[in-house]
């Protein structure tokens, strides 16, 4: 009987979505604004779901505290209010958009949670926008 | 009931109450009052931010 906690949280974030290896002309072609130079921003919204068996002593899947407090520490500090190209490593080399933020935020809280329960990231980049990745 | 056994109950009607147990609890009462054919998932939110969800 698996039951699913999840938290919600979030952290606005610049970037550039680029690719280095093609032409400026290719990049403003495939990217159109999310290129400009200058770089842009978003008010990203996270949700963070934890699946797992309830243990029977403490009602818990995951203590609701402990993930947040993973998400404050590991994911907001890392990203609130930074340009995603210029200020975080994970970013250096890899085009930050909503799918590569996903992928970097599961593989950061992964080791972090037990393994017995099953992770899920979902990114919103938008109202509108957003992406999912469970591993 | 000594204190310590106070207290032991009162932790387990806490436990009972968590989140995950309610969602659980609130299937179980639902589950067998729809049609069997359809799905039944219960999406709780105990906070803006944290909310739990089972679908048996």
């Amino acid at each position: 009987m698996k039951v699913t906690v999840a938290r919600k949280a979030h952290f606005n974030a610049a970037h550039r979505l680029n690719n280095p290896s093609w032409s400026e002309a290719k990049n403003k072609e495939v990217f159109g604004k999310c290129n400009n130079p200058n770089y842009h921003g978003h008010n990203y919204n996270l949700t963070v779901k934890v699946t797992g068996e309830i243990d029977p002593e403490t009602g818990y899947v995951i203590d609701v505290k402990v993930l947040s407090d993973l998400i404050k520490h590991e994911i907001e500090a890392r990203f609130d209010h930074k340009n995603l190209n210029l200020d975080t490593e994970e970013f250096k080399d890899l085009n930050p958009t909503a799918e590569n933020i996903a992928v970097v935020i599961w593989n950061i809280l992964r080791p972090l949670i037990n393994q017995k329960l099953d992770l899920k990231i979902v990114l919103y980049e938008t109202e509108r926008n957003f992406v999912e990745f469970g591993g | 009931m000594k204190q310590k056994e106070i207290l032991l109950n009162l932790e387990a009607e806490v436990n009972k109450a968590k989140a995950e147990n309610i969602a659980v609890v609130i299937w179980n009462i639902l589950r067998p009052l729809i049609n069997q054919k359809l799905d039944l998932k219960i999406v709780l939110y105990e906070t803006e931010r944290n909310f739990v969800e089972f679908g048996g």
